[in-house]
C-alpha cells in the first residue's frame, strides 16, 4: 500500500509535469509559455493519487496548504523575473526559494488563524 | 512553420500566443527527463512530508517551484536570461491562477464529486492565468504604443 502510495505519487507528479512543460514548449512568446510553468500540476497529481488511495478528507487538506504554497509561488515567480537578471538562472532562482519559503510558511500561519 | 516574414515584421503584436507544434522536435527528450524527476521527487517530497506532519503541511510543497527552477535554469542554459525573465512573468501570472485553482479545490472537494471539483480547478486556474495575461498584454501593448 505505501510503496504503491508513493510509486504512483511519483510516477503522477512526474507524467503531468511533463505534461504541461510540453505545452509550455509548443507555445511562443515566452512570456505566455511561462504560464505553465506554474501550471498546478504537482497539485493535480498528487491531489488524484491521496482520493484514489487514501480519500477526500486528507486530500481536502493537502489543498488548503496548496494555497499557501501558491501564495508562496507568486512572491517567488514575481523576484524570479528580477533575480534572473541581476545572478545567473540557479543562483537567482535559489535565492528566489528563500522567499517561497518564508511566504509560504507566513501564508500558511495566517489560513491556520483563519480555519 | 514558415514565419520568418512576420518575424521581421515590427507591427506585429508580441504578445499574441501562437501555437508551433513543431517546436517540441527542438525540444529535447534530457529536458523532459529532468523535468520529469523534478515532478515526481517533489510528489514524493510533499507525501513524505504530509506523512510524517500534517496532510496541510505536506500541501504546500505541491506549490514548491521545483519545477520552474528547472525551467528558468534550463533557458538560462540555452538561451539568455532575458528569456528566463520572461518565463517568470508568465509564471507569476500562473501562480495568481495556482491560488485560485487551489482555493476552489480546498472549498469544493469534500462536497463536490472529486473529478468535478479537480477539473473546474483546473479550469479556473486556465481562464484566471489567460485572462491576468490577456490583461497584461492589453497594457503592454498600449504603453508601447504610447512611446512609438
Amino acid at each position: 500500500m505505501e510503496v504503491a502510495y508513493y510509486l504512483g505519487k511519483f510516477l503522477a507528479g512526474g507524467i503531468l509535469v511533463v505534461f504541461f512543460a510540453v505545452i509550455s514548449e509548443t507555445f511562443e512568446p515566452k512570456r505566455f509559455a511561462g504560464l505553465f510553468s506554474a501550471a498546478p500540476s504537482v497539485l493535480l497529481a498528487s491531489l488524484i493519487v491521496t482520493i484514489l488511495l487514501k480519500g477526500t478528507a486528507p486530500a481536502s487538506l493537502s489543498a488548503y496548504g496548496a494555497v499557501a504554497g501558491a501564495t508562496g509561488l507568486v512572491a517567488y515567480a514575481l523576484v524570479s523575473v528580477w533575480a534572473v537578471n541581476r545572478w545567473k538562472g540557479l543562483a537567482g532562482s535559489v535565492i528566489s526559494l528563500i522567499l517561497w519559503t518564508v511566504v509560504s510558511l507566513a501564508a500558511y500561519l495566517a489560513l491556520m488563524e483563519g480555519i | 512553420m514558415s514565419n520568418s516574414g512576420s518575424h521581421n515584421n515590427p507591427r506585429r503584436n508580441h504578445f499574441i500566443p501562437r501555437f508551433q507544434l513543431g517546436r517540441i522536435k527542438e525540444a529535447r527528450f534530457r529536458d523532459f527527463a529532468i523535468r520529469f524527476a523534478f515532478g515526481g521527487t517533489i510528489s514524493v517530497v510533499a507525501a513524505l512530508i504530509g506523512a510524517v506532519s500534517k496532510e496541510s503541511i505536506g500541501g504546500i510543497f505541491t506549490a514548491f517551484p521545483a519545477i520552474l527552477v528547472a525551467s528558468l535554469t534550463l533557458i538560462d542554459k540555452q538561451q539568455d536570461r532575458e528569456h528566463a525573465s520572461c518565463d517568470a512573468v508568465g509564471a507569476t501570472l500562473g501562480a495568481v491562477g495556482f491560488i485560485s485553482c487551489a482555493v476552489f479545490i480546498s472549498r469544493t472537494l469534500e462536497q463536490w464529486p472529486a473529478a468535478a471539483s479537480l477539473g473546474t480547478g483546473l479550469l479556473i486556474w486556465l481562464v484566471v492565468s489567460v485572462g491576468l495575461y490577456a490583461l497584461y498584454a492589453l497594457v503592454a501593448s498600449l504603453g508601447r504604443k504610447d512611446e512609438g
